[in-house]
């Protein structure tokens, strides 16, 4: 005895209503719109028309649409709105870039088109998510391996010890890692298995944050700390260990206070800037006094004077793009994170197993959590920590693995899409 | 000219916070329609497939699915929700209800037994799990029982599919409809 | 529980987080977004004054107190007596000193920029300039204050009560800003703390006139205290160890005690005899008062002081102002001191003024303004400034009682050097006592008001080392009140 077919023609109904005719193809032109003006506007602002500027982002506008059609191409349906939030971050963030120093933004070009041949190739392997798995534990090894070669041969940059040199260009293994954290998570995390035998994600996890903390790169580590909690209270509901790992990572944080001294030089700073303005303090003053600088539709782009910032590229892209466009525009930036992370959530309950689901979780608890210390850190809510804003600081491992998350991401959305599609073929 | 440059910078401030503005609307709009069609169809499918009966015993009927995700009575009566004529059964058997989770309850359990797993119930109501069966005088039904995760703790299941909700009674049409953007953008 | 719903709940947590973060983004902005701008680190400023003329400041009667020529060199009001008398409020060129010139420089160079007046600009083919700005202060009465003050440090603010705007802020050691660029090479010495306007941020011990807050407070707190009636007899006697209070002289014999007493005595030791609350505060019985405010304990002391503004953060919009604090004494000797205006309190002018302000306008204090409006070199209005209220530190009943006890105060007793023929003066006096260098000093205080609809006006005096409030600052509020109103 099937259901009623009554049912069906109330729900059809309803389902006309909520319909709505939406173009995606409409909002990402208006996105290369917002992006060729940018470019536009920089290409005389030099005086005389130079079009360096043009060209550039008549090639990023080319890039996002080849992309678009590609994915449309090879995986037919995937999360358009997530791609829509994704494209704008990266044209607004290669347009301060190029505003601030052509050069930067050419790399980062460079670290783009890289990080969007890994993300096609990241979409496809979820399709073979029972083959990925498989490799969990050399991921472990290697993740471990690479942190505590850091230790050995690491470069120190910044205060933390967390790059290598490889073939001439520094990569931060720290951004990739993460990633690698989530994914381990998200494996072991799936079954139903007793705590022993989570044994070992968390203690790869704990075993990277502590590696993190020895290198200095405290913002990673408290990422990566949260992120591991955030992913086990969802997949177990057990809110007993998780407070239990909360209240240790506070009095990590408190013995770390007491401790070391660039961790109480750094709350010190927070509290009170403008008390060690000609060392310290110095950054944070000048980025405030940038924010402030902006009014509420900014400076106009190019007539900022971010430049005394230091770290105006990466870490402090923020209070750029606050006194070029404005504090309605940083509002509205912060919101492109909300719908960011709104679509990764809806494609983690939409995700077709639970392995699926955690990890995409996972990855976008990332993306959240790093953009929210990283502004947190810049507008003085939290103090200040030396990690970047997804999509749009300079930085090629960062931008890579950002690309590296979006493509696990797409690829779990085109997923789920596809079997749905074809369950209900079946019926 | 220097002048010009900054003009045309102060007048495009508004542009770009306007063009900002615009999009990140329209994402917020489509984002919240999908997650109200989204708690709508999960609402349509509570109601639709959150547990099923599949026939064992009699070869016959092997095979046919009852949905029983809402009250729904057993027996040979004719106004019993699931009607099976066989001598076996009484004519009113059974009550399947829901209340967190499905139970089973025998109408006059002195007269007609019923049996879960090979263990008679009695006159309590009878929790049912997934997987189980059903003795009812000579009918067999296997429960189905089609929801989300339990608690990590409950080692309850240990299923590794993870059942896909609305397997079998959703119209393919419904589903084209709530995916809000044209496929080809128009 | 299941993870769906806690992935629900997760997204719901971080929905928050971010809200908070867009929020207090926009209030941090919003509440400090002007000091950090102003701020002297900020390079913008300086690198504006190369690409624009910086506008003129004015005041409110259209007296040139600033302005650049065609080379964007700034120059100053040409009356030295004036230009002194206005200096911190106008501020100076080098960003050393937080005045108009660095508050307002927002509007002064240009920073709000109108695309319509740069386009009229290329028209006219001038270079372009920055907006007007009008203060609300008249630089003449600043002027005759500051030579009221004849040369000794001190500061005088009034302010119209109705609407918050400083008509007179002057301050004094000043500098001159004609000649910042000598101070900063150290070519020419500057007394140590010109800078600094000790009107809006001077720290001071109130002495007398911080019985207005205790009068607030037992009002508040001791019930039915305007009817009872207290013994004067000059001086109050405490236990040196503990601090705790003997009684009065009348009770105790001195002698008797060894040298283990501490006293506490009225101004060059006057009985006062049988007072009620009005008599002792308009004669200013030191005894009264602090046998009041052990009565109301020094915590009720705090929070009244905190209501009325004194240690209160001042947030605002105009000008950078502290508001001074009230410690607790730790013993009924230091409570009692406290509660006549010395052991640790401090004020300053200007939370004097809006307290006296408040009280003239029934009880609410206007937020200081002394940004009158902002013009464009073309005459349009960009800005003009709105009048509202800060904060409510008495009840209506409460001002009235105090509008009589200082109307009083001014009649008949120790403000009478401060009444103004013709009209209604309300106040209190001050001798703030302190020893410098051993020998014992007193600070003379006055704050008041015109009890005056065509003169609605405030005004707190203090003249350092000055003497007695009576004798000194009340008659130059006298005749400040007397320049204002002819």
């Amino acid at each position: 005895m099937r259901t009623s077919s009554t049912r069906q023609t109330n729900t059809t109904k309803t389902v006309n209503e909520i319909k709505m005719t939406f173009s995606a193809n409409r909002l990402l032109i208006i996105i290369l719109l917002f992006i060729m003006l940018g470019f536009g506007l920089l290409s005389f602002s030099q005086g005389s028309m130079d079009f360096e500027p043009l060209i550039f982002g008549l090639i990023v506008s080319a890039l996002f649409v080849l992309i678009y059609v590609m994915m449309k191409g090879i995986f037919h349906d995937f999360d358009r709105p997530l791609f829509l939030t994704t494209v704008f971050l990266l044209g607004l963030g290669l347009l301060t870039q190029y505003r601030m120093n052509p050069k930067n933004a050419k790399s980062q070009l460079f670290m783009l088109c890289i990080g969007v041949v890994l993300m096609f190739l990241c979409m496809g392997t979820i399709k073979f998510d029972n083959i990925m798995r498989k490799l969990t534990v050399p991921i472990i090894i290697g993740s471990l391996a690479i942190m505590a070669a850091l230790l050995v041969v690491g470069k120190e940059s910044g205060g933390a010890k967390n790059w290598i040199i490889i073939g001439g260009r520094s990569f931060q293994p720290s951004e990739f890692v993460k990633i690698a954290v989530v994914f381990v998570l998200a494996h072991y995390l799936d079954k139903r298995t007793k705590l022993k035998k989570l044994l070992v994600p968390l203690s790869f996890a704990m075993a990277i944050v502590f590696l993190l903390i020895v290198e200095k790169d405290l913002g990673a580590a408290m990422l990566i700390a949260l992120t591991t909690l955030i992913v086990y209270f969802a997949a177990t509901g057990n809110l007993g260990i998780t407070l239990a790992g909360l209240f240790a990572g506070a009095l990590g944080g408190i013995a770390s206070y007491k401790l070391f001294s660039h961790v109480r030089l750094r709350v010190e700073v927070w509290q009170n800037p403008w008390a060690t303005y000609d060392s310290s303090g110095y950054q944070i003053v000048q980025g405030l006094i940038a924010i402030a600088s902006g009014g509420l539709f900014g400076a106009g782009l190019g007539l900022g004077s971010a430049k005394i910032i230091p770290a105006y590229h990466t870490d402090y892209i923020f209070a750029v793009i606050c006194e070029e466009f404005g504090i309605i525009a940083g509002v509205l930036l912060i919101a492109f994170y909300i719908v960011f992370i709104i679509r990764g959530f809806l494609i983690a309950l939409n995700a077709r197993n639970r392995f699926l689901m955690l990890f995409a979780l996972g990855c976008t608890t990332l993306i959240t959590l790093q953009s929210f210390i990283i502004i947190g850190g810049v507008i003085k809510l939290i103090p200040l920590t030396g990690i970047t804003l997804p999509y749009i600081s300079y930085g090629g491992s960062s931008m890579i693995a950002c690309m590296i998350i979006s493509g696990f991401l797409q690829g779990i959305a085109a997923d789920s899409k596809k079997y749905r599609a074809e369950a209900e073929g079946k019926a | 000219m220097e002048q010009a440059y900054t003009i045309a910078a102060t007048l495009m401030r508004y542009v770009f916070v306007a063009l900002m503005a615009y999009i990140l609307i329209r994402l917020v709009i489509i984002s919240i329609r999908e997650w109200s069609s989204r708690r709508f169809w999960e609402k349509q499918l509570e109601g639709k497939a959150f547990a099923q009966l599949e026939v064992i015993e009699p070869y016959s009927k092997r095979g046919a699915l009852y949905d029983v995700s809402h009250k729904t009575t057993i027996g040979r009566n004719r106004a019993c929700d699931i009607q099976i004529r066989t001598r076996s059964i009484a004519k009113k058997h059974a009550i399947f209800f829901v209340r967190d989770t499905l139970y089973i309850t025998a109408y006059e359990p002195e007269k007609h037994q019923i049996y879960v797993n090979d263990s008679p119930i009695g006159r309590q109501d009878a929790r049912l799990f997934d997987g189980d069966t059903i003795k009812i005088g000579r009918v067999t039904l296997k429960v189905h029982i089609i929801e989300d995760e339990e608690l990590y703790d409950e080692e309850l299941f240990d299923d590794d599919d993870f059942i896909e909700y609305g397997s079998g009674d959703i119209d393919e049409d419904e589903f084209d409809e709530t995916d809000e953007y044209d496929q080809d953008g128009e | 529980m299941n993870t769906r719903n806690l992935i629900k709940a997760l997204l719901a947590l971080f929905l928050c987080m971010f809200i908070v973060l867009s929020s207090y983004l926009v209030y941090v902005v919003g509440k400090h977004g002007p000091r950090w701008f102003a701020s002297p680190y900020n390079i913008r400023i300086r690198t504006q004054k190369s690409n624009i003329i910086a506008g003129s400041i004015l005041d409110r009667n259209g007296v040139v107190l600033a302005y650049s020529d065609s080379n964007s060199l700034r120059h100053y009001n040409s009356d030295i007596s004036l230009r002194l008398s206005v200096s911190h409020i106008v501020g100076d060129d080098y960003g050393q000193t937080l005045g108009a010139e660095a508050l307002y420089a927002k509007y002064l160079l240009g920073f709000d920029k109108n695309a319509i007046e740069m386009i009229k600009h290329i028209d006219q083919n001038a270079a372009p300039t920055g907006n007007y700005c009008v203060l609300t202060i008249d630089a003449s009465l600043c002027k005759y204050a500051y030579e009221q003050l004849d040369g000794r440090n001190g500061a005088i603010i009034v302010m119209n009560y109705k609407t918050g705007e400083i008509l007179v802020c002057t301050s004094s050691p000043n500098f001159d800003p004609k000649k910042m660029e000598r101070y900063i090479a150290k070519e020419i010495e500057l007394e140590e703390g010109a800078m600094i306007n000790r009107a809006t941020s001077g720290l001071y011990v109130p002495g007398s006139v911080f019985k207005i807050v205790t009068t607030v407070a037992a009002l508040r707190y001791i019930k039915d205290v305007e009817n009872m009636e207290f013994e004067c007899t000059g001086e109050l006697i405490f236990d040196k160890s503990t601090g705790k209070l003997l009684g009065d002289s009348k009770e105790i014999d001195k002698d008797e005690l060894t040298d283990k007493y501490l006293t506490l005595i009225d101004f060059q030791g006057e009985e006062h005899g049988t007072v009620t609350l009005k008599d002792a505060f308009v004669k200013s019985c030191n005894s009264t008062f602090a046998r009041l405010a052990l009565q109301i304990g020094s915590k009720n002391l705090y929070k009244t002081a905190k209501d009325l503004g004194i240690g209160k953060e001042y947030l605002f919009a105009d000008i950078i102002a502290l508001s001074g604090s009230y410690t607790e004494g730790r013993s009924e000797y230091e409570t009692a001191w406290s509660g006549v205006g010395q052991y640790k309190d401090i004020v300053t002018p200007i939370s004097m003024c809006l307290l006296a302000g408040a009280i003239a306008n029934d009880g609410a204090a206007m937020e200081p303004r002394l940004l009158k409006s902002v013009q464009t070199s073309t005459g349009a209005e960009v800005y003009s400034a709105a009048y509202r209220q800060s904060y409510s530190p008495l009840t209506s009943r409460e001002a009235s009682i105090l509008r009589e006890y200082m109307l009083e105060a001014v009649n008949s007793g120790t403000g009478r050097r401060a009444a103004l023929e013709g009209y209604n003066i309300g106040g209190k006096t001050g001798t703030a006592e302190l020893t410098v260098n051993g020998k014992n000093e007193s600070h003379a205080w006055f704050c008041g008001f015109i009890d005056s609809e065509k003169h609605p006006y405030a005004i707190a005096v203090v003249v350092e080392y000055g003497g007695s409030g009576g004798s000194v600052a009340a008659p130059i509020a006298r005749r400040i009140f007397g320049k204002i109103v002819d």
